[in-house]
């Protein structure tokens, strides 16, 4: 009996001593290091799915890998964020709050958070200058927009809602809203459409806005019938800007089905400097332009009168790949597809521009992945960084300081 | 000539009959009878080793043929009763022998702590299958749920998102989730309603836990991938009563009520149980966040839960006749279920509720019949058939922000979608299960169950009715040859077909409208459990199970909206082995039991919703584990009243998809063969008992247990990728329980203290879900027999 109880005693002393000795001893240790820019790179299937941003020094040169690189940020932060100036902000809706973030010493460091629930969720962010940004969203209900005016140094928020919108159609129930907005001539541009949020059926006819700032009234409304859809400019995607002549585009690239069954164009629309409404004499059918259906998501300015847009290899939601093309803004038409950069896999915001390059994180799902460049000016593209394959994404691709 | 042979032929038939009446001559008669001396119907009577039986009459009366004079052993056995053999002697000078037989109800008492001989626990160890088995009767005192009970065992782990009546994962040697199924005396338990959950039934309502790691007998007719849980009540066909009532911590209260009257003479049987929670779950949560209104920024305090009200009420009752010719049981059975709870968090802790809700009601109308010694006394058949009703509520009808101190602000709906989510199940399950006697040692088990549950889901604050609900059907049949060879060695060859049916109706929109879709898939199944006992005490076993878990209704046709559907979607597999050993000892007044097994799981195909671009989601076989992990126990106990158990579970899970998104080819996954993250891998228990008996006075005894649950830390995320300030782990945990009960009366009386987490140590679970800290319980039970 005596035996048999030390011997109980030693295994209880063994179990105490592994747990003793365990913690994070047996991680790697390798210290982080100052970043330029930050690959968000997603790890594991799901339900293990785990969320990095890989730090790197170029995105033109060398290689990388995410082992002992990657700040986790699987419950901190998602890559809906909005980045500027090395800081992120992100709205975090399930829990209801508004945060302002700093990666610092490998992880996530909080430099201010507040209680925020002003959207169901963030559809919209543009800029006002470098101190206030400015948010759109569904209210809770769906029947109205509301905004906020943020200060990002103290985080102090201004909020209402958007007054003056067009009334919601018989037969729907809700608003949907773009996230194409921009500022450009004191006043905010953006639009909305409508739904039917029993059948989600959506009214064919896009509503383009101009309004106020910071009052918020609808000043000027147009309208176009060939599409149902809305771009987003949240911080999954981008696909509005304003060009260097100060003319705006937006893609309405999210698009749903229609009360007849049919999914609506995905179109490219412009409103000129100077103007609040459309452009009349400017459409362009994405699928037609490309001869390859739009992806959700991805269109960007480049510079020298280019765009880049992302389109999908096949047609339909069982599409897999993506490939790049680039468009001649002012025309519409499309300049020639990115053939040296094969075909990759889903992702978001995986394209950063600056000066008139284009770096596109492809994951390729074939050996080794690159971040290709794209130089607008020479209309090269050539191999940047390499990064170790077997990820399953890379969902955003930003600056960081 | 001729007219001869018909009179050669009858004077021959004449003959053998004589001599065949001759031979009938020896036989042996009499009457079985209950202790209280009413005469027991229905029981069977046979010569041991051999199929020649018979029954007795509505008098107790049986009589049995010999075939010649000898000695024999008889077996008397009935449902409820203790199986007794006794030996007779037929000789010439005496034919006719006269054996009157007293039965013994099986024994219904519940503090009796077994030290000598195998309990049947102990013999389910013992069989080829990987089985733990856990003995509630002696556990009857604690205010411990099934689910902790079965946390204490190896290879188990629960996960609980907070207290009494939270969700919960529950998994068996690292396979979890919809992997595992559950069930009540062989039936499955979500049958009853979705209030009855491991977590929630009383200890009392069951005298035995069963379960099969990786490989589950035919029997239990389920598509069980990583195992299956069996609660078994009491068989006993006594009368006795159990009321229990307990109250602790956090305003919980825990009422049990099982009980039974039997009329012997007429087989007549009245079953009752009913079972009643409460808890207010207030716990205090450390260290969480709530808003400074003042200065509208987040501060770090302790607060009370707040909205974590359950309240659970379950009611079960079933009459029936046991013995007859006809049947040995056949029974009729209702239960009724309801529950209601608030809920507090989302997945994370940081995800705060104040106004969302649960609540649901269950009815089930039953009939189990079951009849042995068919056909010569070859075959048992047993068949259950029942329709039951689900139906459960989710309300998320407020849009408001709440933080941990109770306090909110106006926002959007919590769980993101304003709704009342009605969810209806009607269901109809039949099982029938017959076992042959081949002959000697030959068994044959066929397995035959039919599962159809259609699924109806619809936001009632929009609609009246689903559109479009799910109808799933399985057809489950199992076939299992058992042998065994010296009194040593047990094969048991098992073969499942599986087939499932789901029907759905989608919206086409070149039609515009809906139309009917359906689909048939058949698997195969098969596996092979052995055990080869050394002697008398020890052996080995290896059971190997190439099985299935379904697909389910949604997962194949979506919801015509959000969810899109993948008619190729296939079943999650898995191929489990087991190899394990037992040894038992028994020197003097000690007895000593040790078991130890390593197992490997080898799943394939598991199913989750993947996203594609365009914001739809499609089921999907996304991605496969491979989990190879070693668990022993060992328990001692010995006269004085001591008792031990100390068991230690290792599990290493890999991730095995090899491609990203299991697409079958391409670059390898960075997280190919790396360890799964959020599991748990390494943890064990230990249970220290000692009682005494006539403690102040004569039939009383005093109990104390001791009881401590270590789980190691584990990672958050995948290990080796993120840098070390922002890596997260789940810390260790180690949690002490203490309890002392004290019974008077052989029993009858018991009164029990209980202390939950005694040191007050941090509790966590997924997601680091912060669990209660120290919580007492008083217990008071009565248990009439």
């Amino acid at each position: 009996m005596l035996k048999f109880c030390r011997t109980f005693v030693f295994v209880l002393t063994a179990l105490s001593a592994l747990s003793g000795c365990s913690k994070k001893e047996e991680t790697s240790r390798v210290e982080p290091v100052a970043s330029s820019f930050g690959i968000w790179t997603q790890l594991g299937s799901w339900p293990n799915t785990s969320y990095y941003i890989m730090g790197v020094s170029s995105l033109s040169e060398g290689s990388t890998k995410l082992e002992g690189n990657g700040i986790d940020v699987t419950t901190t932060l998602n890559n809906s964020v909005i980045s500027r100036g090395g800081y992120y902000y992100y709205y975090n809706t399930t829990e209801g709050r508004l945060g302002k973030y700093q990666l610092k010493d490998g992880a996530v460091s909080t430099v201010k958070q507040v209680p925020f629930t002003y959207f169901s969720s963030l559809a919209g962010h543009t800029w006002i200058d470098e101190n206030t940004l400015v948010m759109i969203g569904l209210a809770a209900s769906g029947k109205a927009i509301n905004y906020a005016i943020i200060n990002t140094t103290t985080l102090a928020i201004t909020n209402g809602t958007v007054t003056g919108l067009p009334e919601i159609p018989t037969g729907y129930s809700a608003y949907r809203v773009g996230g194409d907005i921009q500022y450009k001539d004191g006043k905010l541009y953006f639009s909305t459409i409508m739904v039917n949020t029993t059948t989600y059926a959506l009214y064919k006819k896009l509503y383009t806005m101009a309004v106020s700032y910071p009052a918020f009234a609808v000043t000027q409304l147009s309208t176009d019938d060939r599409t149902a859809g809305l771009g987003n400019t949240s911080g999954y995607f981008a696909t509005s800007f304003v060009d260097e002549q100060g003319d705006m585009y937006f893609l309405t690239s999210w698009n749903g089905v229609l009360s007849d069954g049919s999914y609506s164009a995905k179109s490219i629309y412009r409103i000129k400097k100077g103007s609040d409404v459309l452009d009349t004499s400017y459409y362009v059918d994405g699928s037609v332009a490309l001869g390859k259906e739009p992806a959700a998501g991805l269109f960007m300015n480049l510079g020298n009168g280019k765009a880049i847009i992302k389109y999908q290899v096949a047609t339909g939601y069982s599409n897999t790949k993506f490939g790049y093309s680039i468009l001649n803004l002012s025309t519409g038409k499309e300049l020639r597809k990115l053939t040296e950069i094969p075909d990759g896999l889903g992702s978001e915001r995986n394209v950063y521009v600056d000066n008139g390059k284009a770096y596109i994180a492809v994951l390729s799902g074939e050996g080794t992945d690159y971040i290709w460049i794209y130089d607008s000016a020479t209309d090269k593209v050539s191999k940047g960084l390499q990064i170790q394959g077997g990820y399953t994404s890379f969902s955003r691709l930003d600056k960081l300081q | 000539m001729c007219s001869k042979k018909p009179l050669f032929y009858i004077l021959a038939v004449f003959l053998s009959l004589t001599s065949m009446g001759v031979m009938a001559q020896f036989k042996v008669t009499g009457k079985v009878s209950g202790l209280d001396g009413e005469a027991l119907e229905g029981v069977s009577v046979k010569i041991k080793g051999r199929q020649t039986g018979t029954h007795t009459d509505s008098k107790g009366a049986y009589e049995l043929a010999l075939s010649k004079a000898g000695s024999y052993i008889l077996e008397f056995s009935s449902i409820g009763y203790t199986r007794i053999e006794e030996t007779v002697s037929a000789t010439s000078a005496q034919p006719v022998v006269t054996l009157e037989v007293v039965l013994t109800a099986s024994s219904v008492n519940m503090d009796e702590v077994t030290v000598h001989g195998k309990t049947e626990t102990q013999q389910l160890r013992e069989q080829a299958f990987a089985v733990s088995a856990i003995d509630a009767r002696k556990l009857a005192n604690t205010t411990a749920d099934l689910g902790q009970v079965l946390n204490r065992s190896t290879g188990i782990k629960i996960r609980e998102q907070g207290g009494m009546g939270s969700d919960f994962e529950f998994s068996i040697n690292g396979l979890s989730g919809k992997s595992i199924k559950f069930f009540l005396d062989g039936i499955p338990l979500e049958i009853m309603g979705s209030a009855m959950n491991l977590n929630n039934i009383p200890i009392n309502l069951a005298e035995r836990i069963e379960v099969y790691k990786g490989v589950a007998p035919v029997e239990l007719g389920s598509d069980a991938l990583g195992g299956a849980v069996n609660i078994v009540t009491n068989k006993s066909l006594s009368n006795y009563l159990d009321v229990s009532h307990s109250y602790g911590s956090f305003q919980t209260h825990q009422g049990a009520i099982t009980g039974q009257w039997v009329k012997p003479s007429l087989g007549l049987v009245l079953k009752g149980s009913s079972f009643f929670n409460y808890s207010l779950n207030n716990y205090l949560m450390r260290e969480v966040e709530v808003r400074d209104f003042e200065n509208n920024e987040f501060v770090i305090t302790n607060a009370r839960r707040f909205h974590d009200r359950y309240r659970s009420w379950m009611g079960q009752a079933e009459i029936g006749l046991v013995n007859k010719k006809w049947a040995d049981v056949l029974f009729l059975g209702f239960s009724y279920t309801t529950y209601d709870k608030q809920v507090q968090t989302g997945v994370r802790q940081s995800i705060v509720y104040g106004a969302v809700t649960r609540n649901g009601t269950g009815r089930n109308l039953s009939v189990r019949y079951k009849k042995d010694g068919l056909v010569n006394g070859h075959l048992d058949v047993n068949l259950y058939a029942t329709y039951s009703r689900d139906e459960y509520a989710l309300a998320d009808t407020t849009l408001r922000k709440y933080y941990w101190d109770g306090q909110y602000i106006e926002g959007n709906p919590e769980t993101g979608s304003y709704r009342i989510t009605q969810v209806t199940r009607p269901r109809y399950f039949t099982r029938l299960n017959a076992n042959y006697h081949l002959a000697e040692n030959h068994d044959l088990n066929v397995n035959y169950t039919f599962d159809q549950v259609t699924n109806e889901t619809y936001n009632s604050l929009v609609a009246t009715e689903d559109d479009v609900p799910g109808r799933l059907s399985k057809h489950l049949v199992g076939l299992a040859y058992q042998q065994k060879f010296w009194d040593r060695l047990t094969n048991t060859f098992m073969g499942k077909f599986y087939g499932v049916a789901t029907d759905k109706k989608q919206y086409d929109l070149s039609l515009a409208r809906y139309v009917p879709m359906h689909s048939f898939k058949p698997y195969v199944g098969y596996g092979l459990a052995s055990v080869y006992k050394i002697d008398k005490n020890s052996g080995i076993k290896a059971s190997y199970e190439h099985t299935y878990r379904l697909q389910d209704v949604n997962e194949v046709f979506g919801d015509g909206y959000q969810v899109i559907n993948n008619l190729e979607l296939n079943p999650e597999s898995s191929d489990n082995l087991n190899l394990g050993g037992f040894y038992g000892r028994q020197k003097g007044s000690h007895n000593v039991y040790a078991e130890a097994s390593t197992f490997l799981r080898k799943a394939e195909g598991f199913i989750y919703a993947n996203q594609y671009s365009n914001n739809q989601i499609k089921y999907e076989n996304l991605s496969n584990v491979l989990i190879r992990g070693a668990d022993a126990e060992v328990r001692y106990n010995d006269r004085s009243g001591f008792s031990a158990m100390l068991n230690v579970t290792y599990q290493n899970a890999l991730d095995n998809t090899r491609f990203v998104n299991n697409s079958g080819s391409g670059t390898v996954s960075a997280t190919y063969r790396k360890k799964v993250p959020n599991q748990p891998w390494m943890f064990g228990n230990l249970d220290l008992g000692w009682g005494r008996s006539n403690v102040w006075q004569k039939a009383s005894r005093l109990q104390v247990n001791w009881s401590t649950s270590y789980t190691h830390w584990y990672y958050r995320s995948w290990e080796g990728f993120a840098t070390t300030n922002s890596l997260e782990i789940i810390p260790k945990q180690l949690i002490h329980n203490l309890m002392l009960a004290y019974s008077l009366e052989n029993g009858r009386y018991n009164l029990s203290l209980e202390a939950k987490n005694l040191t007050n140590q941090l509790a966590f679970d997924n997601f680091r879900l912060q669990r209660p800290g120290r919580a007492l319980f008083v217990k008071f039970r009565y248990f009439l027999k």
